[in-house]
Order: structure tokens, then sequence, then C-alpha cells
């Protein structure tokens, strides 16, 4: 990968140097050795701490740029975790925290909320317990 | 506006060493460039950074394009999937675009069945509705008769490719019990399915009972090349098994309660774990199944390992991992067999690191035994009992216990500590054996009641045929009393021995 080299000039209009260095660090523990001895637990904590410090944005940004680089598994990664700040949470707190407009009426709503009646049961922003209907 | 113009800006060369969105803020508003030195903020800073913050996400996740966003909701179960689709105008048929798993729970965790029309409705309206392909396809639902909606649904999975497919109708039910449905034969619709490898897409097969014959599943799995895992769980039909190459990914293969079944023949490089629960069969396998490393068994097959082990050699003597699981009818000998002893031949195992047995056995009864068993595998480094008790009269036949010095033995786990005084020995002499022994694991779980009931009747039976009361049962009555017996050998135990009371 000549992208490694910073003083090399190809231009990734789509990424930037934040996001590259994570991809890059997050490739580097994906293919090391020892990395791939682990357990699926010990592999998850290795892969959290790398990640604390990124929020959600960070995520999105990683997402898209490992998208266009074709890094699968850095894309896999940003999208699990994104999913997991999802999981189980009201569709209201998605639109809040994601920042996503909502352009149905109140009418349309009820009609597509009608239709799933089902996956509207046990949500609940603190409990992460699904029930079961 | 110069958020807008912020948003659309540029990237930051790559050379920025700036956190990004601080770099971002900094492109359009010339009021805070004295600040960018400074670590600490301003009230204003940080209001700023808040807007700005909120902005960015709302551009960022409505940015992404199509396939990332079902990537990323392709994460979510069903249910979270499903209720996306009410966010927003363009998230409304997103979910039915997204490589999801297919997961359809017919069971409440109690065990009772959901609704039979209503699953089945429910089924069918997300199949029809979903029009993508799949990540996997799961069906857990009681069904005990010949139904033509579950062809309609393997057919379903098979055409969007799921790549995990699971059909467990046994989901609560011993799967001894005899299951009704059975797979239809693909060779009618094999012009369906077209090519060779028309299931190349298959990477897990999990049937629980579902009826299978022979020729179905030879078909399947020449047509899955990408095959990982099999398991297939109380097939009726089941006669046969033979499974070849080329099959190059095929590392999982378990097969239980198929009461027909004959033989199975496993002629694939790739194995590297077997488990099987059932009566004797013919089992064969590669010449040297090299990778073979993890067998688990259960049922008399398990007996014969054990009592004729050297019947098994020819695949058994290269592996890590063994887990033996008695059948339980044979409750007075399982962990003591006569045969075992006088039998000439015991085989060793010199690649095994671990070994798990699950058996009954009686309350008070010596575990001394065992110590053959971990002389039989010099590398052991992991030995676990696990042992559903009854009470019985108990024997008082002398201990029967080699003794052999073992270099590698560091984990011992025992499930179903009772505080017995036979268990502290079984410890004690544990520890002479191997003093490399690291960490003694007690977990207390019982089933309590079935045995203070099974005391209760033994007493009152004793009395009567005997006339005089029964000698004490030196147990632990409850989980709190047991794990106070484990605390009082704590302390018995050498420093460098750890113990986990679970």
């Amino acid at each position: 990968m000549g992208k490694e080299r910073r003083t090399n000039v190809i231009p990734l209009p789509e990424v930037d140097g934040v996001t590259l260095e994570r991809i890059i660090g997050f490739l580097k523990i994906y293919t090391e050795e020892s990395f791939q001895q682990f357990t699926v637990q010990e592999k998850k904590k290795r892969c959290d701490e790398f990640f604390a410090n990124c929020k959600f944005n960070d995520f999105l940004t990683l997402a898209s740029a490992s998208n266009y680089m074709g890094a699968q598994v850095v894309l896999d990664e940003a999208c699990q975790r994104t999913a997991d700040m999802m999981k189980n949470k009201s569709v209201a707190w998605v639109r809040k925290n994601f920042g996503i407009k909502n352009n149905f009426t109140p009418e349309e709503e009820e009609a597509m909320r009608e239709k799933h009646e089902w996956a509207y049961e046990g949500v609940d922003p603190d409990d992460d317990e699904e029930d079961i209907i | 506006m110069v958020i807008c113009f912020l948003s659309q800006s540029g990237v930051s060369p790559m050379n920025s060493t700036m956190p990004y969105r601080k770099y971002r803020k900094l492109e359009g508003v010339d009021l805070f460039s004295e600040k960018r030195q400074d670590e600490s903020c301003t009230v204003l800073e940080d209001l700023w950074a808040e807007i700005l913050t909120q902005d960015e996400s709302c551009t960022v996740l409505e940015d992404l394009p199509d396939e990332i966003l079902t990537q990323i909701l392709s994460h979510l179960n069903l249910k979270e999937l499903v209720r996306t689709s009410v966010v927003s105008s363009r998230w409304r048929d997103l979910w039915k675009f997204t490589p999801v798993v297919l997961e359809f729970d017919g069971c409440y965790t109690d065990g009772a069945n959901k609704d039979r029309k209503k699953f089945k409705a429910w089924v069918n309206h997300i199949l029809n509705l979903h029009q993508a392909h799949v990540d996997g396809f799961i069906v857990r639902f009681y069904l005990d008769w010949p139904a033509g909606f579950m062809d309609k649904w393997i057919n379903r999975a098979l055409k969007k490719e799921a790549r995990n497919i699971e059909i467990n109708l046994l989901p609560m039910s011993n799967p001894a019990h005899r299951g009704y449905y059975a797979l239809p034969s693909l060779q009618k619709s094999l012009h369906s399915y077209g090519a060779k490898s028309a299931f190349c897409f298959l990477t897990s097969l999990k049937l629980v009972g579902v009826g299978i014959h022979d020729d179905t599943l030879h078909y399947f799995l020449a047509s899955s090349t990408s095959l990982e895992c099999l398991t297939i769980c109380g097939s009726r039909f089941t006669r046969s098994l033979r499974i070849v190459d080329p099959l190059p990914k095929l590392k999982h293969i378990e097969i239980s309660h198929c009461n027909k079944m004959k033989s199975v023949e496993i002629l694939v490089e790739s194995i590297v774990s077997f488990t099987y629960d059932g009566a004797m069969i013919n089992l064969f396998f590669n010449k040297t199944p090299k990778n073979l490393s993890a067998l688990t068994l259960a049922g008399k097959f398990c007996q014969s390992f054990f009592l004729h082990a050297y019947k098994h050699l020819s695949y058994s003597f290269q592996l890590e991992r063994l887990n033996l699981d008695f059948p339980n009818k044979h409750v007075k000998r399982p962990l003591r067999s006569l045969a075992f002893y006088k039998s000439p031949y015991l085989p060793q195992y010199l690649n095994l690191k671990c070994m798990e047995i699950t058996a009954s056995s009686i309350v008070g009864r010596n575990l001394l035994f065992c110590t053959k068993l971990i002389e039989m595998c010099p590398l052991l480094y992991k030995f676990r009992i696990k042992t559903e008790r009854s009470i019985f009269i108990p024997d008082l036949s002398a201990a029967e216990a080699s003794v052999f010095h073992h270099e590698n033995l560091k984990l011992f786990e025992l499930v179903g500590y009772l505080g017995c005084p036979s268990e502290e020995e079984f410890i004690t002499l544990l520890l002479k054996i191997a003093p490399s022994l690291m960490t003694v694991t007690l977990d207390t779980e019982n089933d309590f009641n079935e045995l203070a009931w099974q005391c209760h009747f033994i007493e009152k039976k004793f009395d009567w045929v005997n006339g005089s009361k029964l000698p004490e049962f030196a147990y632990a009555k409850s989980r709190i009393e047991a794990k106070e017996f484990a605390e009082r050998l704590q302390s018995k135990l050498p420093q460098k021995t750890q113990m986990v009371i679970l």
C-alpha cells in the first residue's frame, strides 16, 4: 500500500489524515500474528481499546473512508460499532442523536408503524433486554 | 450560510496533526484563530463546537451512500431493522435491501409456543417484503407435521442466498423426540437451482428435527462448496453419511439423535471438530485426519469409546480436546467401570490438552478413578468433571487410584461440587500427582431439591427395610453451604494454587 507513506502524493479526496491514521493503525493490529491467535473475546477487547476514543461521527467517517479504500475489515468494524449504538433504541432516539429529519407526515408515520406493530414492542432506551412478543 | 460552507469544504491535508473537527471549524471562522493553540475552550467555542458537531453528524450520516448504510443496518436484528423504516422517508425501504440475518423465534423464553398462525403469517410477511439477499435464515419453531409452508420457506432462504441456515423444529424438546417434518427431495427442483455449486454461498447448515434423506443430504453437500459447519440432529431418515471432498472449508460436523444412522464416513481433510451423540455406528475418517483436534461424544457411542478405546484409535490419537458425556442410564457404574480396570489396553492420548467428562454419579462415591484418565494424557492442561448426583446407598469399596507424576495439568474444574469428603480426597490426591496445578474451580451448581427428595426417600426405605437409621450423608444441602465447604477446603490448599468458587 503506497498510501502508507505520507510524503507520497496520492490524492485521497475522500479521506482525511486522522481517519487514514486510524485505518492504517487498525490494519496493523489486525495483521499481527498474535492478534490472529486471540480468542473472540480477546479480539473484541483489543478492538475496543483501539476505538476507545472514537465518537459516533468518527465511525461514520471511518466507514466511508474504508469503503472508498477497500479495507473490508475496518468497514466491518465501523459498521458493527455504529449498529451497536443503535441497538434497541427508539426511533425518536435514533432521529435525535443521529440528526435525521423526520419527513413523514403524522398519518404516514402512523400507517408505517401499524404495518409492523410487532417491531415496536419492548423498546426502552434504558433497557437492553428485548422482550419477545 | 457559514456552516454549510464548512461542511462542504475540502478535507484537511493528509499531514494534518490537528483534530479533524477543530480544523474544519477554524477554516471558515476567524474569530477563534488565535485560540488555535490554546487547549482550553471558551464558553462560546464550546457552543460552536456543539452546533457544528450536530450539523456535522447530520450531514455525515445522511451523506453515506445506501450501500454503507445497509451494511451498518445488517448488524441489527430483525426487529430493530424493521423499526428503522419509520425514521425518515429515505430509510423507509432501506431495510428491504439489508443483508440481515432473518431470525424467527417461534418460542417464548419459557418454552411456550407462539401462536402458530400468527407466526406463519409473520414469516411470510417478512419474506415477501424483503427483497435482497440475506445473511442468514433462522427458524425455531415447534413443528410436528409435514408442512408445505416449510418447504417454501427453505426454498426462499436458498434463493436469497442465506449464508447461515438453521431450521430448528424441536426447540424446547428433547431431540430424541421424533420430528415429523421431512426436507423435500431437492432432486425434483434441481433445474431451478442450476449448476453443481448451486449453494456456494452456504457456510453453515443446522437442521434439528428435520428428516433428511441420504440422497438429499449428499446433494446439499455436493453443492455447498463453502460449507464450514454442518449439524444434523434428530433426523429419522439418515442412514449413512458420506462426506467427501470438495468441501475444503468444512470444519465442524455434529450428528446427534439420528436413530437409523449406521455409518458415517468423513473423508475431508479440513475437519477440525466432530460431535456425535447416539448409538454405536461405524465411524470412518480419512486415513490421517490430521486436522481433527476436538471430539465430543455422548450416548452409547461414548461408552464404546471409553470401554473399547482400541477400536477408536485411528482417529483419537491426535486429539487435543475430548469431551465425553456418559449416558444417564448407567448411573451405578460410569465413573468406575470394572471393565475399564481389567482392560489390558489403556491408550495414551499424547496430544490431549483438555478433557471434559459429564457423568452421573452417586453422592459420596469416590472420584479417584479419574486419576486413570489423567494418567492417560501426559500433556493434559485442563480437566473438567461435571457430575449429576443422585443418592443411593453409598458403596464402601476401597479406593483405587494410581500414583504417578503429571507435569502439565494446570486447570481442574469440578461442576456439581457438594462438599463430600470424597471430593476433598480427590483434590488432595490431584495436588500430589500434579504439582503444576494452578487453579481449582468448584462450581456448586446442583439440583438440591432433587437430592433432598431422594435422600428423604432413601432414608424412609432404609428405615423400613433395616429398622435403623441410615448413616448421615455428608454433603451440602444448599448452594451456600456448598460454597462454605469449598472455602474451608480452600484454606487447606497450598499457597500457589488458586481456587475459584462458583
